[in-house]
């Protein structure tokens, strides 16, 4: 038990170097020297911290770009709101060869989404809508803990029945 | 290795759960298997083993290397990835023959009292039994595997990680059943006779050949998903979508048509080696077995002889000493802003969460390293603690008092923000411990007066840990009583726990005179199930009956209704508009659980038809509900440890600073990112309170047989129980579902 509980804490501590991963496609396209396909999860999009990742390949070969340089911007697509700019790296990927970013929509509707991505003197703007959908009830996240207690339940009466039928406690 | 391969497998996700589940699976294999090979070596050799770990490690590989990272990139990484579901680890693990060495490998509580009753039951064999029927297996893997590569299914687990989830989870759980016909992993017995088997591999391997098929042949992509997708090696998708197919053919029919062949060669063979030791195995039964003694943490190495050495316990109470000192004088003289001060995130955001922690996982650690026991010392010295602690206030009355005091301050004067408060409080500690022992008999302030240790005594009978006999039989024949009253070498338990009639944490400070007094080395800190002592109503040493202690069921109620008030006194709603006076935590603390809990020893008694008096009652129900408010307390401080969790370092800058010791830098007081995500975090509350919720509804339960025994009045005893602790669960979740204050935090 004592292995387990330290292999259990050891995983803990794995899973929290973890963070965002690939998604759904929801942009691919072509432009000056780069490829560009930008992921993002959760499908569908929706109000809260959105993952967004970017695979950068060089557009004549298709080899995968590790090196460039990625910035994701967003705005509302109704404009008005200043353009927050944030940088994506690989550190915050899973898949390695993304590049990763968590970027926080707080309101529902159209958001425009801009990539810029450069290397050495190449820079190409990658500019694509995302439709987000209103954020989901918290405890949409958590549902299945909310079932953990009444299913327990029903697992210790149906094990309290079967002792009862078996004679080893009083009905 | 170039770059982007270097990055490829650079990319593992490791999943949380499964994880777990695969690391525990192999945990409680290798104790059962070891147990069993003790009592019969020849039953589980060792290659047995070896499947099992490779079968569960190429499960894990499936879904946490990079094969899952790129499944959604490249039909054929994603082929991989479902051939090492199907065709590798669920045969490998059957191999092991899994079924009693994970039921020997379970703590036997579990395996006994709790998978016991439904493997006995006749409904569940049969259904076990249709269940492994080979038809059964052979249709489910088949319509599993085809569903699962019907264009439309196959995009939606691309599409969704919890449908992809879904659908490793029915290909790994339908080839498991596949293969147990081929297998038979003992002790199953077969429903068809050996000589069917190749042919049911055949029959697999038919279907198999057939899809990958149409994946070899078919002249366009099947998959709209992968149509998207980057490509990244140079494959156009329908060259991805014929080498997955081409690898399904070779593989699949590899691995089943080996089998066949190997199912037939042990027919073929009359040697008697290759039969199984049917009788053999089947002679084994629990009853045979040694009984196995509970984890001992003295017996750890290095860690059991620490705590047992004589200054393990004193190098403790040295460093928390220390932090305490520190923590005062930076209170006194330090910054005036709480998340400022040493005074302010020591004790507020570190120590409680702690505390806390340390109680459900281990014990009462905290007051095995409380310094407050050292003033005690000084003061023995004098030799003028002769005096008797006086009868009247031999009970947690006073302490049940200073705990309300406790909690209406920390809200009224805003302790966790005010710096000098907090050290005028842990100063007082001092002198108060310093006086009371100097003056009284034992350690008269750890068991009467001491509010931490009070509601670390009654916490920690949901401890894992107990200090107690390790065998009672030992015990019958010491007249000493050195555990009680010690010896020229040790003293004895000063808070007059005597071991053979000690049972739960209750009034123990974990520190170990017991065990260094008993000349028999004969206790232990040992592993005992959470919050079992919470159901029993024994006599204790030196506390008599629960059933009988008002003052423990009110320490009990205070400990559970403080965890929701002083959750609910962090949400703005509550603060913009309930005032905080003492009336007021009057009402929350005494008035409210009085009410509540009151109401329903009266309404269960009278439903259940119970002849039990209601004091006892109202006493041993009130103790079933610790696990839920240790449970609050817990994801309540978890809250505070995962938002200022870096708040500890800017601090111990400053301080360094202020005593002109430049060398840790200049603090940079900014906020950083919490340890867990909001909704990680939430999730770890709920599950927090779910465990609490269960706990203390099964030990209603136990209480409740122990004054009815007809099973629909147990139910209308417990239910009125039951109906609060399910309001203190709602409320809850309530409270973790509003946005809390930040407190012990510098923003910006």
């Amino acid at each position: 038990m004592k292995i387990a509980l330290k292999l259990a804490t050891t995983l803990m501590f794995a899973v929290c170097l973890a963070d965002a991963d690939g998604g759904m496609v929801c942009l691919r396209e072509g432009s000056g020297a780069f490829l560009v396909t930008v992921f993002v999860a959760p499908q569908p999009a929706r109000a809260g911290p959105i993952d967004t990742s970017v695979l950068v390949q060089d557009r004549q070969t298709g080899v995968v770009i590790l090196d460039a340089k990625v910035d994701v911007a967003v705005r509302r697509a109704s404009g008005g709101d200043p353009e927050v700019l944030t940088h994506a790296t690989r550190e915050q990927s899973t898949n390695k060869v993304l590049q990763s970013r968590r970027i926080d929509l707080p309101t529902a509707g159209s958001w425009a989404l801009r990539v810029f991505v450069s290397r050495g003197a190449e820079e190409s703007v990658f500019t694509t809508v995302l439709s987000v959908s209103p954020a989901a009830p918290r405890l949409a996240s958590v549902w299945l803990l909310l079932l953990l207690p009444p299913v327990a339940v029903a697992v210790f009466a149906l094990h309290q029945a079967v002792q009862i039928r078996a004679g080893r406690m009083p009905g | 290795m170039s770059a982007v391969a270097r990055a490829a497998f650079a990319s593992w996700a490791i999943p949380f759960w499964p994880t777990l589940g695969i690391l525990f699976t192999a945990v409680f294999y290798i104790r059962g298997w070891m147990a069993l090979r003790q009592l019969r070596s020849s039953l589980l050799p060792t290659w047995r083993l070896v499947c099992v770990l490779v079968g569960l490690a190429s499960l894990w590989l499936a879904i946490a290397s990079p094969l899952d990272a790129f499944a959604s990139f490249l039909l054929t990484v994603h082929m991989i990835q479902h051939m090492l579901l199907m065709l590798v680890a669920p045969p490998l693990i059957l191999l092991g023959s899994p079924q009693i060495p994970l039921l020997r490998g379970l703590p036997i509580w579990a395996a006994r009292d709790g998978l016991g009753p439904f493997l006995n039951w006749a409904p569940l064999k049969r259904f076990g039994r249709a269940l492994t029927h080979p038809v059964f297996c052979w249709l489910t893997a088949a319509v599993v595997l085809l569903a699962w590569h019907i264009p439309a299914a196959y995009d939606l687990a691309l599409a969704s990680s919890v449908w992809h989830g879904v659908e490793h989870a029915c290909l790994f759980g339908a080839s498991l059943l596949f293969w147990w016909p081929v297998i038979e992993p003992w002790p199953s017995k077969s429903h068809w006779p050996r000589w069917s088997i190749p042919a049911y591999l055949l029959a697999a391997d038919l279907v198999t050949t057939a899809l990958a098929a149409i994946l070899c042949f078919s002249d366009r992509p099947l998959y709209p998903a992968y149509a998207g997708a980057a490509r990244l090696f140079g494959w156009t998708q329908l060259n991805d979508q014929v080498a997955a197919g081409a690898l399904m053919w070779v593989f699949g029919s590899t691995i089943l048509l080996s089998a066949a062949v190997v199912v037939t060669l042990r027919l073929l063979d009359p040697s008697p080696a290759v039969r199984k030791p049917q009788n053999e195995a089947n002679s084994w039964s629990r009853s045979t077995q040694p009984s196995r003694p509970p984890f001992d943490v003295l017996r750890v190495p290095i860690i059991g002889s620490l705590l047992r050495s004589a200054y393990g316990r004193r190098a403790m109470q040295a460093t928390v000493l220390l932090v305490a000192v520190a923590v005062i004088v930076d209170g006194f003289v330090g910054h005036r802003m709480g998340p400022m001060n040493l005074a302010g995130v020591v004790p507020w955001t570190y120590g409680r969460a702690l505390v806390v922690a340390g109680l459900l996982i281990a014990g009462n650690l905290f007051c095995m390293a409380c310094p407050f026991t050292l003033p005690r010392e000084a003061g023995r010295r004098l030799g003028i603690a002769t005096n008797h602690w006086p009868h009247a206030l031999r009970t947690k009355w006073l302490a049940v008092a200073l705990l309300v005091l406790f909690f209406w301050a920390y809200e009224t004067f805003d302790l966790w923000n005010t710096p000098f408060l907090t050290a005028c409080i842990l100063a007082a500690y001092f002198v108060t411990a310093f006086v009371v022992d100097t003056f009284f008999r034992g350690a008269t302030f750890c068991k009467y007066v001491c509010p931490i240790g009070q509601f670390n005594f009654v916490s920690s009978l949901v401890s894992p840990l107990e200090v107690k006999i390790r065998r009672p039989q030992t015990c019958t024949t010491c007249a000493t009583h050195d555990c009680l009253r010690g010896n020229e070498h040790h003293r004895g338990c000063e808070l007059q726990l005597f071991l053979p009639q000690k049972a739960g944490n209750m009034d123990c400070t974990f520190c170990l005179d017991c065990v260094k007094a008993c000349p028999q080395d004969n206790i232990g800190i040992l592993a005992v199930p959470p919050g079992r002592d919470l159901a029993r109503d024994p006599f204790r040493s030196s506390l008599g009956q629960f059933s009988r202690r008002l003052d423990v069921a009110a320490l009990a109620l205070v400990l559970v209704f403080s965890a929701f008030v002083n959750a609910a006194a962090m949400l703005e709603p509550i603060v913009s508009t309930v005032p905080t006076t003492g009336l007021g935590f009057l009402i929350a603390l005494v008035l409210a659980p009085v009410l509540l809990v009151g109401g329903a020893t009266l309404a269960g008694r009278c439903l259940g038809h119970s002849t039990g008096p209601t004091r006892e009652l109202f006493c041993r129900f009130s103790l079933a509900l610790v696990p839920v408010g240790l449970a609050m307390w817990a994801a309540h401080l978890l809250f505070h440890l995962s938002t200022a969790w870096s708040s500890a370092w800017p601090v111990v800058q400053r301080v360094s600073s202020d005593l002109g010791i430049g060398w840790l830098g200049a603090p940079h007081w900014r906020g950083s990112s919490p340890i867990l995500a909001a909704d990680t975090l939430l999730a770890c509350q709920i599950l927090l309170l779910d465990l609490g919720l269960l706990l203390s509804l099964y030990l209603g339960w136990r209480i409740a047989g122990a004054y009815v025994t007809q099973i629909a009045n147990r139910l209308r005893l417990l239910a009125p129980w039951a109906t609060l602790l399910v309001g203190l669960y709602v409320a809850g979740i309530w409270v973790f579902l509003q946005p809390m204050q930040m407190r012990g935090m510098v923003h910006g």
